[in-house]
């Protein structure tokens, strides 16, 4: 209890600790992906930043200096990256700058990147908080998978971005995302996936690194934005439209932090910034950070994309199985399938448009489809209403309502027991109740309106826990995110963010609308 | 000028110690001096300038010297010393903040110097005999003083914030300089004296060198340099 009251004093004490400083840098450099802080010497390293002219004044002969040997500028097709420094002649202008670390480099990165005009009299470099810092540890590189669980350093050195910005909705969710792939070689990570369910040293690697890969994002301190990818910002003026005006369901929206609920926290910047450096509240509305995010589906289809290449639709409703043509299955649920309406499986015809993996049953395993008995969950070769053999809440007899979001929970369908048998990485599709009020997302069709993935991991202060310092506000249950030691956590991007966030039965358990198995059941 | 005064001091001296009725005198001073700086300037770089803006503060350090001259018997109970001194401070340190673009909202960062005067001047004191052994005075000094600014250093105000490179260079100032004292001297013996005074003293002015980055030669320099100083005296009369 004591732990806890501690726990909870300290964040409220970093929510409302916010200073300023009257300092106004020439250049505005903001950490938009942090360098990897330990590299092993031969690995290459990626970081990538975002650059304002903050002086009011246009500017000339802009130039990158100090960059230790070996570090270099390297372009990058993205939309809002400028390989030429000259895109920041403007006042205001702004662009992404991509910097890339050689593998021969041995000596540890300390400040910079340093940006200066006017033949290097005016120079200005991030905030301490967001300078290069990476210790160089001698090599050689791991050769094996498990060495290389949470290196990403291949996977950072690629585009995230098509460089075609997505028309498919009201103004934009931005750039559509590139597939990405494991490094081929020093080290070769090609061979460390598998899609065999039995081979527990490949699925208990893909486990970590997922997991690895969804920390190394929440530690970007992104917000939740209507994005695919990690690197694109809502333009000041999107499709003719101020962006703070964006509506909550339409593409390029973002969390806006000034009004979030639940007001009693009423923190304007996100929940675990230090209100200091570029950590505050002018670079969190006006310059942009709040402006940079993904949210839950496309944080999910991200991490698996950067983790292993694996590619799935980034869309709720789609990702979690039903049609992606027209909305027909947007009722329908894991235990309301029937024979003439079954939610998809990955065919990898459009591997993009792919589900994420398979469903899960109640016992934990995966459905079959394969003329067993036990396809569907025990449903045989069809779904069988009759049955309430998914992991679910939703039942197949769902009460009538009035209400087009019709399910109706029952959250005893899923016991505490049931927690332990999912897995690291399984993803979890939330659906709410009529009239709940919550959780309607910005899925305007679909039942399912939120995605989350389940860590495995524990609130605690252990080696393997998550320490209750970690754990993110949320607004759908103000009054029961706050940690408690033993309770479940998982990872998703709602509200502030990707962030660690207590596995609650009000907002997460007790909404559950299906489970879906990716690791081990689909490959890139 | 401050030359004319003093080679006029120096002919004035020589035939004064040269007088069979002149004690010699040889005082010993240190104490704390309080100076009151302000700078502020702006300096061209080309394609933008900036201003130094130094705040009138004060900055307290120590002033030592020695005094070289002779007292006489003017009138019953008053004597007078002229001789020649010289002093030198411990640095004054300057400090101001940088507006790049000459734009307050872009102080981004903030300097320093530091500034150590030799002066050389004339010195006179009247003293008044009271009890025989307590010598309330008045004094004034007439001089030159060789001002060094040096060591410019800027500090950026956050870690954003990057310093100019290359700084300031090192300049020293010639100036005419002045001083008026009060206080009390105490004969401790026939030949020894021990004192307390206060001193005004105008230093003048001080300006740093150029940088090469800058167009033209302005420079940043200090109005003149006021100090008040408390003094302890000690002076061997032969």
């Amino acid at each position: 209890m004591n732990k806890y009251f501690k726990t909870l004093s300290g964040l409220m004490l970093s929510m409302i600790s916010v200073n300023s400083f009257s300092d106004t840098p020439i250049f505005l450099i903001t950490s938009n992906t942090k360098i990897t802080p330990q590299l092993v010497q031969g690995q290459s390293g990626t970081a990538i930043y975002q650059v304002i002219n903050n002086s009011n004044r246009i500017l000339n002969n802009i130039v990158l200096t100090h960059l230790p040997a070996g570090i270099t500028q390297v372009s990058n097709p993205g939309p809002d990256y400028c390989n030429n420094l000259t895109a920041l002649n403007s006042p205001g202008s702004l662009c992404l700058i991509e910097l890339h670390f050689d593998s021969y480099v041995n000596s540890s990165l300390n400040g910079g990147p340093i940006i200066c005009t006017a033949g290097n009299l005016l120079c200005s470099q991030p905030y301490q908080s967001d300078q290069l810092l990476t210790q160089v540890t001698p090599g050689p590189v791991a050769q094996t998978c498990t060495g290389n669980e949470n290196n990403f350093s291949y996977e950072l050195t690629q585009p995230f971005d098509s460089g075609t910005i997505d028309p498919g909705t009201i103004y934009s969710w931005g750039p559509a995302r590139n597939q990405l792939f494991l490094s081929p070689s020093n080290p070769n990570l090609t061979v460390c996936p598998t899609e065999d369910p039995s081979n527990s040293n490949a699925i208990n690697w893909m486990r970590s690194r997922l997991i690895a890969a969804e920390s190394f994002w929440v530690s970007q301190k992104l917000n939740y934005c209507h994005h695919h990818v990690t690197d694109f910002y809502t333009p000041i003026t999107s499709y003719g439209s101020p962006r703070s005006a964006i509506g909550t369901s339409d593409g390029g929206y973002c969390s806006n932090a000034t009004s979030l609920a639940p007001a009693n926290y009423g923190q304007q910047i996100r929940w675990n910034y230090s209100g200091t450096g570029s950590e505050t509240v002018n670079t969190w509305v006006n310059q942009n950070r709040m402006w940079y995010g993904v949210d839950c589906s496309d944080f999910t289809s991200f991490v698996y994309n950067f983790s292993f290449g694996i590619q799935f639709n980034s869309d709720t409703g789609y990702q979690a199985g039903q049609s992606n043509v027209g909305h027909a299955q947007d009722f329908l649920l894991p235990n309301t399938q029937t024979s003439g309406s079954i939610l998809g499986i990955p065919t990898y015809s459009t591997p993009a448009n792919d589900p994420a993996g398979l469903l899960l049953c109640k016992d934990g395993s995966v459905e079959t489809r394969s003329g067993s008995p036990n396809d569907y969950c025990g449903g045989g070769s069809n779904p069988n209403p009759s049955l309430n053999g998914y992991f679910s809440v939703f039942l197949n007899d769902q009460p009538p309502t009035s209400d087009s979001h019709f399910p109706v929970n029952t959250p005893s369908n899923i016991t505490p027991a049931m927690l332990n048998l999912l897995k690291p990485g399984d993803l979890l599709y939330l659906a709410f109740p009529p009239g709940s009020g919550k959780g309607d997302g910005n899925n305007p069709t679909s039942v399912v309106t939120h995605v989350i993935t389940w860590t495995g991991q524990k609130v605690g202060y252990g080696p393997d826990d998550i320490n209750p310092t970690q754990i993110a506000p949320e607004s759908i249950c103000p009054t029961n995110w706050q940690p408690q030691v033993g309770d479940w956590v998982i990872i998703d991007s709602h509200y502030q963010g990707p962030d660690y966030r207590d596995f609650t039965s009000c907002f997460y358990q007790n909404n559950i609308w299906g489970v879906r198995r990716v690791i081990g059941y689909m490959h890139s | 000028m401050q030359k004319r005064i003093l080679l006029a001091g120096v002919f004035l001296f020589i035939p004064i110690v040269s007088l069979a009725a002149l004690r010699p005198v040889f005082t010993l001073s240190s104490g704390f001096a309080n100076a009151n700086m302000r700078s502020s300037t702006s300096i061209n770089f080309g394609s933008f300038q900036n201003s130094y803006v130094g705040g009138s503060h004060s900055d307290t350090d120590f002033d030592s010297g020695l005094f070289l001259g002779g007292e006489a018997l003017l009138l019953q109970n008053w004597s007078g010393q002229i001789g020649l001194s010289y002093f030198q401070n411990s640095p004054f340190v300057e400090s101001g903040t940088v507006y790049q673009f000459s734009d307050p909202a872009f102080n981004n960062l903030n300097y320093q110097y530091q500034i150590i005067s030799r002066r050389i001047s004339i010195d006179a004191k009247l003293l008044y005999a009271f009890c025989q052994i307590w010598h309330p005075y008045l004094a004034v000094s007439l001089g030159e003083a060789f001002n060094k600014a040096y060591n410019y250093t800027e500090t950026p105000a956050s870690t954003a914030d990057v310093s100019l490179t290359p700084p300031f260079g090192n300049h020293t100032t010639n100036a005419f300089s002045y001083s008026l004292g009060l206080g009390i001297d105490l004969d401790i013996t026939n030949h020894w004296r021990l004192g307390l005074g206060y001193r005004f003293v105008d230093l003048g002015s001080a300006s740093l060198g150029v940088t090469p980055s800058q167009i033209g030669t302005h420079t940043i320099s200090n109005t003149p340099i006021y100090v008040n100083e408390v003094l302890l005296r000690i002076s061997f009369l032969g």
